[in-house]
């Protein structure tokens, strides 16, 4: 029994790749349900393979300072990362009940795709600014779906389009949004990595000590203001 | 008040230590003083090389004593040494049943046996039955003296060897013999020499046990079944004759004598404290 | 992989009458490492010293059972303990190079005193232990130094080159860090891991993130008596018995 903190980001890389092409397949209109869900088999083996690993991990080799951050986000990574696929697979249903195409739909895909590749970039290059633009990104996100919301909603109520179509278009968005919120996690899960610093929930706490985390709560404050 | 009255006894306590300590010393500093004093003004090259002149006649040397005595050390070295190392390394190294614990009180008694008594059960069971003084005799009586000093010290030089060294020694697979001779005596031989030469300076010294073995003589004398000189012998004859000049000698032999004993000791002990045990064991 | 090298079978060992090991059976499988942990007085030293029977140092020991090396019972009164220990390798608690003896002195002397006396066979085995032991490079400038001159660690690793020097499969060490600072204790567990490649290595420990950290099957003992045994993958995160759970998470012992 000899795993090592690489060996953990390793198989935490290995994943997200598979996450990443999950999403990438579920977003295109010619690939079936089916096959989306071969890779969210893939995933959910990862998913129990990897936290049993950072237990096993914990309880033999003890790790301290930055191993043991690496175990830990890792294991929250890991958790996104499930979920993340799940979302694939919601996204697939709803893509199936969508006649026919909207471009909001695409640009809002493209750039929850862009976040998510960024926040697995920001880990393998343990680039805590990449990280802190991913959650900058995050916003932008948001305002795109609630625009998409605002669209939709009108344009059921006034009965441009079919109830089933908007309403199917409004959840895929929602499943994209979520992505985006935990792609954001895994950002936050990066910046814990590399500075030791725990982002969420406080970012208008201004304590930052070291440089990277005054850029990323300056980011934060610019961005909630 | 009460700091000064704390600090007070301090000084006093240290005061008298320090003043046991001199007196200790005073004896020795006095014994070499006298010896230095009135032995350096005899000494010459004469002394080392030439034999005792006829009564009546001033000059001549102790060169028969001072040859006889390193030969009469010599044989009892050789007799003792490595009976008394043996011994040492049975005792260490399984001395834990009767017969250990019997060796260990015999040799205990014979190290306080007076070293006259010694000198007379060498004359008894030797110069008795051969009907002669004899340096063979001496030689024995010394080694008598050497023996249990020697023993002893290799016992409580092996002693100090940490009992997980022979394990290792074990360990590797080597015959217990192996271990004894090539790790635990091997390794501590400067100690074990060191333990020999305190014993051998100790022999060089004594009088007694020579008085009735090899009795002395005037002459040089290399045979092992005739009386032969020593240093303290012969010091002590001409201690006690009524001649100045022989009494002169008697200081200068015993300047020899106490250079000999003394640089021996001091040598040995320099060999201690450069391969001190305990230091070599540190963890 | 799963060879067994070493099978003890209900071992009891006793010191006059007090019986310090009861029943203990436990296989060790080639090229593993397997630790031994439980609190002290709980016979896991008594143990060990008995795999290569020097236990029979101790006045009064006395082993009962079997102790199958390759399938050999070394126990048996006509096994002499010489042969056995020379199968059986074994590192102390603390570091003890041979007093006297020159590092190249110290690792070549089982060697040695086994028979070899070419110059050039014991340079080698010198050097190819030493490397094993991971001290080489620290010391190849200064092989005729005093064993007893160098750092502690340095001097365990040199304790385990010379145990090596006689090349034996099986090593047991007992409490080999104990004596030494943790750095220096890392250094004697990374060697511990890659000596699993080519030996079967058996460690008593008093450190239980040690037997974790590089054991891979580890027994729990408590007043001479098995507690469990298993993968250290299974005892360290989800063992079966309560006893061990409090010993590993520091309420007993």
């Amino acid at each position: 029994m000899n795993i090592t903190s690489s060996d953990l980001r390793e198989d935490i890389l290995k994943m997200a790749s598979i996450v990443e092409s999950n999403l990438e397949q579920a977003l295109r209109v010619e690939v079936e349900l089916k096959d989306v869900f071969v890779l969210e088999n893939e995933i959910n083996k990862f998913h129990t393979s990897i936290d049993d690993s950072v237990f096993k991990y914990i309880a033999l080799k003890t790790p301290a300072a930055t191993d043991l951050r690496i175990a830990l986000s890792v294991m929250k990574m890991n958790s996104e990362l499930e979920r993340i696929g799940d979302q694939a697979v919601n996204i697939k249903r709803n893509l199936k009940r969508i006649a026919k195409l909207h471009p909001s739909i695409d640009s809002l895909s493209e750039e929850v795709k862009m976040m998510l590749r960024n926040s697995i970039d920001a880990f393998v290059k343990h680039d805590s600014k990449l990280a802190t633009d991913v959650i900058h990104h995050d916003q932008e996100v948001n305002d795109l779906y609630r625009d998409i919301m605002k669209t939709f909603i009108g344009q059921i109520k006034a009965d441009f389009i079919d109830f089933d179509e908007g309403f199917s278009v409004i959840r895929l968005a929602k499943c994209l949004e979520r992505i985006g919120d935990l792609s954001t996690n895994i950002a936050e899960d990066v910046i814990f990595l590399e500075s030791g610093t725990d982002i969420r929930h406080n970012a208008h706490i201004k304590f930052g000590r070291r440089k990277e985390d005054q850029v990323v709560t300056d980011k934060l404050k610019d961005n909630h203001e | 008040m009460y700091l000064k009255y704390r600090k007070l006894k301090n000084l006093i306590f240290h005061f008298s230590l320090y003043l046991c300590a001199a007196l200790v010393l005073i004896p020795l500093v006095l014994i070499i003083f006298f010896v230095f004093k009135m032995g350096a003004t005899s000494i010459n090259l004469d002394f080392f090389t030439s034999l005792p002149k006829p009564v009546g006649e001033d000059g001549g040397g102790m060169k028969h004593a001072i040859l006889g005595t390193l030969y009469m050390v010599s044989i009892a070295s050789v007799i003792s040494i490595p009976l008394g190392l043996l011994c040492g390394v049975y005792l260490s190294e399984f001395g834990k049943g009767k017969v250990a614990t019997l060796l260990r009180l015999t040799i205990d008694m014979l190290t306080g046996v007076p070293s006259i008594v010694i000198g007379i059960f060498a004359y008894i069971t030797i110069v008795v039955p051969l009907k002669s003084f004899s340096a063979m005799a001496g030689g024995v009586a010394l080694s008598i003296i050497i023996l249990p000093i020697v023993c002893r010290s290799t016992e409580e030089i092996l002693k100090l060897v940490p009992g997980h060294i022979r394990e290792a020694g074990l360990a590797l697979g080597l015959p217990r013999w192996r271990v004894i001779f090539n790790i635990v005596v091997k390794g501590n031989l400067s100690s074990l020499t060191t333990g020999v030469m305190l014993a051998i300076s100790r022999a060089a010294g004594e009088t007694a046990p020579l008085l009735f073995t090899a009795f002395g003589n005037m002459y040089l004398s290399y045979e092992i079944d005739e009386p032969m000189a020593s240093l303290p012998v012969q010091i002590y004859n001409y201690a006690i004759s009524p001649f100045d000049d022989w009494q002169r000698q008697a200081w200068a032999g015993s300047l020899v004598l106490i250079v000999l004993v003394l640089g021996i000791n001091i040598f040995a002990r320099t060999l201690i404290s450069l391969k001190h045990i305990k230091f070599r064991y540190r963890g | 992989m799963n060879n067994i090298v070493l099978s003890v079978k209900d071992l009891n060992v006793w010191y006059n009458d007090f019986q310090a090991v009861k029943g203990i059976s436990i296989d060790y499988p080639e090229k593993s490492i397997s630790a031994i942990i439980g609190p002290s007085g709980c016979g896991k030293s008594t143990f060990l010293r008995c795999l290569n029977r020097i236990h029979e140092e101790v006045p009064g020991a006395r082993a009962e059972g079997e102790i199958l090396l390759k399938g050999r019972n070394i126990l048996g009164s006509k096994i002499d303990p010489v042969q056995v220990r020379r199968s059986i390798g074994m590192v102390f608690q603390k570091p003890n190079p041979f007093p006297s003896m020159s590092i190249l002195e110290n690792v070549t002397l089982g060697v040695r005193l086994l028979g070899v006396r070419d110059k050039s066979k014991l340079m080698q085995v010198a050097e190819q232990c030493l490397r094993k032991a991971a001290l080489w490079d620290e010391v190849k400038d200064k092989l005729s130094q005093l064993g007893t001159s160098l750092s502690g660690g340095q001097q365990q690793r040199l304790c385990i080159a010379r145990a090596l020097a006689i090349d034996p499969p099986v090593l047991l060490m007992d409490e080999p860090t104990s004596a030494l600072d943790p750095i220096a204790s890392l250094k004697i567990e990374n060697l511990m891991s890659d000596l699993k490649k080519d030996y079967t290595v058996i460690v008593v420990t008093h450190n239980m993130q040690q037997a974790a950290r590089v054991a891979d099957y580890t027994s729990f003992f408590v007043l001479g008596e098995l507690i469990e045994h298993g993968a250290c993958s299974d005892i360290f995160t989800n063992p079966k018995e309560q006893k061990t759970e409090d010993y590993i998470t520091g309420k007993f012992g």
